[in-house]
């Protein structure tokens, strides 16, 4: 039986099991789309962390589009896909047909601008996928931020204007490789690092100027 | 290959070659005197949270940190409004002055030394009133770490970019922007026994 046949059969029951469908939506607040893990992002973060994926383009700066690829990974949604790429509530890598690197790749200034990423995940994304769940000063020496999991975020302003400049996500704990400090560790781009301390604070001669945005992310998304 | 087509081949190198050295060539616009009113601004701007933080640790131990700290929080203040503009000033003040006077992280401090010891200019580009500057700038920062109960002196060496944005304003030159990025290389760090 086909679902046109179905239809016609049952007009009455389908447009009620709609009804009640769109009904249940509005009740149980947000719709979310997926879910978010953060354990399969940290490990694409950590594959990548030394080498770029070829499957997508690499930047000059490169911490937030590496981020969004560890993100994508974990199961993080494309929001708006095809939207005007300065849109703050679009969040999408679009490869226009081919599933590796082109000329004509294309993506959301929230997938590789460090402060549209922070903007469109504490702010502008529906529902929300993540919130800033404390600030720390970039001199800080707290080992283990408390609240923080696999596949978190990690916000930086360097200049302390409150505009955020860099992104680095949270791959675990342990010690980190080059400063040899034990905490919470990071992986990032542009000066590609593999699990350095959380709060960069070894290797920053800007840090009494920092300000760190510990970011929690939702597994509901 | 005909001589003509040689020709052409050769004017293409040409062009390639005058453009990829113009490109990497730095514009640097401006008096010599703005250059050096530029380059203390900016030796200034990378220090000043440091130089704000080292005088509470000094008043700390000297036992005089409570009784100084608001006049330390006024001299911070009037440093950076001597280098910023209001707004920015204003923005500025919290995470450059009042963090840096903290008593918890000025107990905590292991800051002994701070400098600039180079500044690049990458481009200077000024119009009347204003300025836009990309320099590079060389600074160390020096601290005190314990390990296996003997101290050491880890020195971080770092670069900076600077992206500022300057405004003349009453004959003096005023930041009214500024981004910085810096380097993270881990390859700069040294430590060295305490005396």
């Amino acid at each position: 039986m086909g679902f046109r046949s179905t239809l016609r059969r049952a007009p009455f029951g389908l447009a009620a099991s709609l009804i009640l469908v769109a009904m249940a939506a509005t009740v149980s607040g947000p719709a979310f789309a997926g879910t978010y893990d953060g354990t399969a992002a940290a490990n694409d973060a950590d594959k990548y962390a030394t080498n770029g994926n070829s499957a997508y383009w690499t930047y000059t700066t490169d911490c937030t589009n590496f981020v969004s690829q560890a993100l994508r990974a974990g199961g993080w949604t494309f929001s708006s896909f095809g939207a005007n790429l300065t849109s703050p509530s679009a969040w999408y890598y679009d490869n226009n047909g081919t599933t590796w690197t082109t000329w004509d790749d294309v993506n959301s200034n929230t997938w590789s601008v460090a402060k549209m990423l922070y903007s469109f995940t504490v702010l502008d994304s529906s529902p929300v996928r993540g919130k800033v769940i404390a600030t720390y000063p970039g001199t800080t020496s707290t080992a283990y931020p408390s609240g923080v999991s696999k596949g978190d975020l990690m916000f930086y302003d360097w200049d302390g204007d409150a505009v955020v400049n860099h992104v680095s996500i949270v791959a675990g704990s342990g010690t980190d490789p080059n400063g040899g400090d034990i905490g919470t560790l990071v992986d990032q781009h542009t000066k590609n690092r593999f699990h350095a301390i959380w709060s960069l604070e070894t290797y920053n001669t800007d840090k009494y100027t920092t300000t760190i945005y510990v970011t929690h992310l939702n597994t509901n998304i | 290959m005909n001589e003509r087509k040689w020709k052409w081949l050769a004017i293409v190198v040409a062009l390639l070659a005058g453009t990829m050295v113009l490109t990497g060539m730095t514009s640097l616009q401006g008096s010599t005197s703005d250059r050096a009113t530029f380059e203390s601004i900016i030796r200034d701007v990378a220090v000043l949270a440091e130089s704000v933080h080292a005088r509470g640790v000094q008043h700390l131990k000297e036992g005089t940190l409570a009784v100084n700290t608001s006049a330390l929080r006024t001299q911070g203040t009037a440093e950076l409004n001597r280098l910023f503009t209001p707004d920015l000033a204003s923005k500025l003040a919290e995470s450059w002055v009042n963090r840096n006077l903290d008593p918890t992280s000025i107990a905590a401090s292991n800051l002994v030394g701070y400098g600039v010891t180079q500044v690049d200019f990458r481009s200077i580009s000024v119009d009347n009133s204003k300025a836009v500057i990309t320099a590079d700038v060389h600074k160390y920062l020096v601290e005190v770490i314990e390990q296996d109960g003997r101290s050491f002196n880890r020195r971080l060496d770092g670069v900076s970019r600077y992206q500022l944005t300057l405004v003349k304003s009453g004959g003096s030159w005023k930041v009214s922007q500024l981004e910085k990025t810096p380097d993270l290389d881990a390859s700069t760090i040294t430590v060295t026994p305490a005396e």
